[in-house]
């Protein structure tokens, strides 16, 4: 009796472990067995557009607008997408890649794509572009993230600019200045009297680390160093170091902004959007974002915030080697193709990437939202767009690039750099020592070339 | 016979009722930890191309400053929620054992739910709480008229380690609690009885009889403690990101930012097998030394 109880039980605990593996497999199973039924064919695809964020992200609407029109024109092949927040989305590409299992196409960052190359992740795309009619009406510059040794492995998915200066004009004139000064000695002043009056002369929220050097230091930093002292940075070739004076004498910069309590007081601890919500609300004067800060201001000011805003970039510094009318951008994300893909579903692929982030794209960011876009587009009448966005076209109109840091340096690099800023606006280090412990990294990376 | 039978299964039903279980834990984490120690001799930044470069990252962790100072700061809080769980789980349990205390069942409930809650969740609620504008803290103080000492708190890079403490405290008292209480109810009541007879008070019953009679308890509870914050990541992921600047950096987040962040795989499965060693050396030196110790009063 006993005997048969226990073999009983044996078998149930047997089974019950094998159920669980048979649950595993199942269920994978289904997930790849749904796409491939014979009429269909699948592409699958990864990206950070959230679709409940659409009416706030012009980038993400955009996406969304293609995708449909590809769906109804390719009613038979079946979209998995994968979408989740940016940073989480970094992540979990990153574990794939570990691993070599990308999806057929996904969003790559300009600083990933020396690492995805060398590992034979991702696929180039010149065939796909020489071939393509429009190829001309892409701006300069705008694949130059995405080069590696002379060739394009994604197209891009934005004209980004990430240092603008959105500033509340009637704020501003309340202590006497009619725009956003164009001198530091200015700011200085005028962050004394918005703190005097109770107001942050600056929303930041540098919780997450990229925003103050991002949006900040790389138009500062090019400012003080010039655009050939990044390049060389970039490319590693040691002529340009970040223990320079030059670079330095940018930190230094900051750490006084940050000294001056140019900033909320806990800028360190919120992240970007908290940080926004001190300027939508009018309790803080400025705040230094990107482009996309337009969307999210129009969906989220007071109506009397959005009303008064207007756009600047950072001003000159004296004996600065960069040019006064230029400001970081270019293009962070782009739209790549897995190396994996062969034969039919390689040109189905390529045909839907061409389809997504070709001209079509641009026009639509043009047309829809009045943002300059990957191409050139030519807008004829920009009256229907927000007071906002048409001041950015026109400031966008006089104003060059210059390499946004984060996107063309190597990863280990800028997250040494990020967290030194966080000390460094914490005054807890100084810039020197902060610039010897980036170029420690930098030396550490160029060695590895 | 068949009474034996019962009492004493064969060896084969062991290993039969054990296998799902080893192959689940082999699996989960044995063959994960191996996979490190082979990556961890690599460089290797995620893909098909590694390098091999032998010890090269192993030697690597000896000199790196950051992982130095993420190894002291997860010493510092495993010692402050040493004092701060179980010391404090100690006082509750030892409370709630007593006459005194009114309402038991809704004290230990209250005591154990933040338990059951995520980490994010404890996370976001301790940032709000620590919210330079609209948090508790800060708004206490000032309500108290004490609004000199208001301020952006996580921002603070001397406090910033102390004040993340204060939430995996909170959360894991009750979870001792629990352990101790039980271990506390197995003590004969009759030696307390006989305590109260000599004239023991409350403080020299848990000094002399209490204590004494749980420390085997204590010592797994502070094995526990010791393991949980050598691989604590999520609450101060959510709370600080390891900032400002590495002021809150542990040895997890630094192998999680080495390896995604970075793009140094190989240093970051280094990394990790460095954090198991570690771990394994401060649980085998802290039992050694309490069982010594308390060997030693007997």
């Amino acid at each position: 009796m006993k005997k048969t109880q226990k073999a009983i039980s044996l078998l149930l605990s047997v089974l019950m472990a094998g159920s669980l593996g048979a649950c595993g497999t199942g269920s994978q199973g289904s997930t790849s067995g749904s796409g491939t039924s014979e009429a269909k064919q699948e592409i699958t695809i990864s990206h950070y557009y959230i679709e409940e964020q659409r009416n706030q992200d012009a980038d993400g609407d955009s996406f969304y607008a293609m995708l449909e029109k590809y769906q109804k024109a390719h009613p038979n092949v079946k979209i998995t997408q994968t979408a989740m927040d940016q940073s989480d989305y970094a992540t979990k590409i990153q574990a794939q890649a570990a691993v070599g299992e990308m999806p057929d196409v996904f969003l790559v960052k300009g600083s990933w794509f020396n690492n995805f190359v060398s590992n034979k992740l991702i696929a180039p795309l010149n065939e796909i572009l020489d071939s393509y009619d429009k190829k001309d009406t892409y701006r300069d510059g705008i694949f130059d993230a995405a080069t590696v040794d002379g060739k394009i492995y994604g197209l891009s998915t934005q004209f980004s600019v990430t240092s603008l200066v959105f500033y509340n004009a009637k704020m501003w004139k309340d202590i006497g200045y009619d725009k956003f000064p164009d001198n530091w000695n200015d700011i200085y002043a005028a962050i004394k009297k918005f703190n005097a009056k109770g107001i942050t002369p600056i929303a930041l929220g540098n919780k997450d680390k990229w925003p103050a050097e991002s949006c900040i230091l790389s138009a500062l930093g090019d400012r003080y160093t010039g655009t050939d002292w990044t390049k060389s940075i970039i490319k590693k070739d040691g002529t340009a170091k970040f223990t320079d004076t030059s670079f330095v004498n940018a930190l230094d910069q900051l750490q006084k902004l940050s000294k001056a309590k140019a900033f909320n007081a806990d800028f360190n601890s919120i992240q970007n959007n908290p940080a926004d919500e001190y300027y939508c609300s009018g309790k803080a004067a400025t705040t230094i974002e990107g482009f996309w800060e337009i969307a999210y201001l129009t969906e989220n000011a007071t109506p009397d915030v959005l009303k008064n805003t207007k756009i600047a970039i950072l001003p000159p510094v004296d004996g600065g080697k960069g040019s006064a009318d230029s400001t970081s951008g270019g293009c962070g994300w782009f739209m790549g193709m897995s190396n994996a893909l062969t034969g039919e579903k390689k040109k189905l692929v390529q045909d839907f990437l061409l389809s997504m982030y070709g001209y079509d794209y641009s026009e639509y960011v043009a047309t829809e939202h009045g943002l300059p876009a990957p191409c050139n587009v030519k807008l004829d009448d920009v009256s229907k767009f927000p007071q906002l966005t048409q001041d950015y076209l026109k400031l966008m109109e006089t104003t060059k690039l210059t390499p946004i840091y984060d996107i063309q340096m190597e990863g280990s690099v800028i997250e040494t750099m990020n967290s030194g800023i966080q000390q460094l606006m914490n005054g807890s280090k100084d810039a020197k020592t902060v610039a010897a412990a980036i170029q420690t990294e930098q030396d550490k990376v160029a060695k590895k070339k | 016979m068949q009474n034996n039978s019962m009492t004493k299964p064969k060896s084969m039903t062991f290993v039969l009722y054990l296998l799902p279980s080893i192959l689940l834990y082999t699996f989960i984490v044995f063959v994960p930890i191996v996979l490190a120690g082979y990556y961890g001799f690599f460089d290797w930044s995620g893909g098909v191309s590694k390098t091999f470069i032998g010890f090269q990252n192993y030697l690597g962790l000896f000199s790196d400053d950051e992982f130095k100072k993420s190894f002291v700061n997860n010493i510092y809080l495993t010692f402050l929620c040493i004092v701060g769980q179980i010391g404090l789980a100690f006082v509750f349990a030892a409370m709630l054992n007593s006459k005194l205390i009114k309402f038991k069942p809704f004290h230990r409930t209250m005591t154990y739910f933040p338990s059951i809650l995520s980490a994010v969740v404890i996370g976001f609620i301790w940032n709000m709480i620590y919210d330079y504008n609209y948090g508790f803290l800060n708004t206490m103080l000032t309500k108290l008229g004490m609004s000199q000492y208001v301020q952006p708190w996580l921002n603070n890079e001397k406090m910033a380690l102390t004040l993340v403490s204060i939430p995996l405290i909170w959360q894991f008292v009750g979870y001792y609690m629990i352990i101790l209480m039980s271990s506390m109810a197995a003590i004969d009541p009759q030696i307390f009885e006989m305590a109260e007879i000599d004239g023991a008070t409350g403080w020299k019953k848990a000094r002399y009889i209490t204590l004494p009679m749980i420390k085997n308890t204590l010592i797994v509870c502070v094995t526990l403690c010791i393991a949980g914050n050598m691989k604590v990541f999520d609450h101060i992921y959510v709370m600080t990101g390891g900032g400002p600047g590495d002021a809150t950096n542990v040895m997890a987040m630094y192998a999680y930012k080495t390896s995604f962040v970075s793009y140094k795989m190989g240093y970051g499965s280094a990394m990790s097998i460095g954090i198991l060693i570690l771990s394994l050396i401060v649980i085998g030196s802290t039992r050694y030394v309490l069982t010594r110790l308390s060997r030693e009063k007997e």
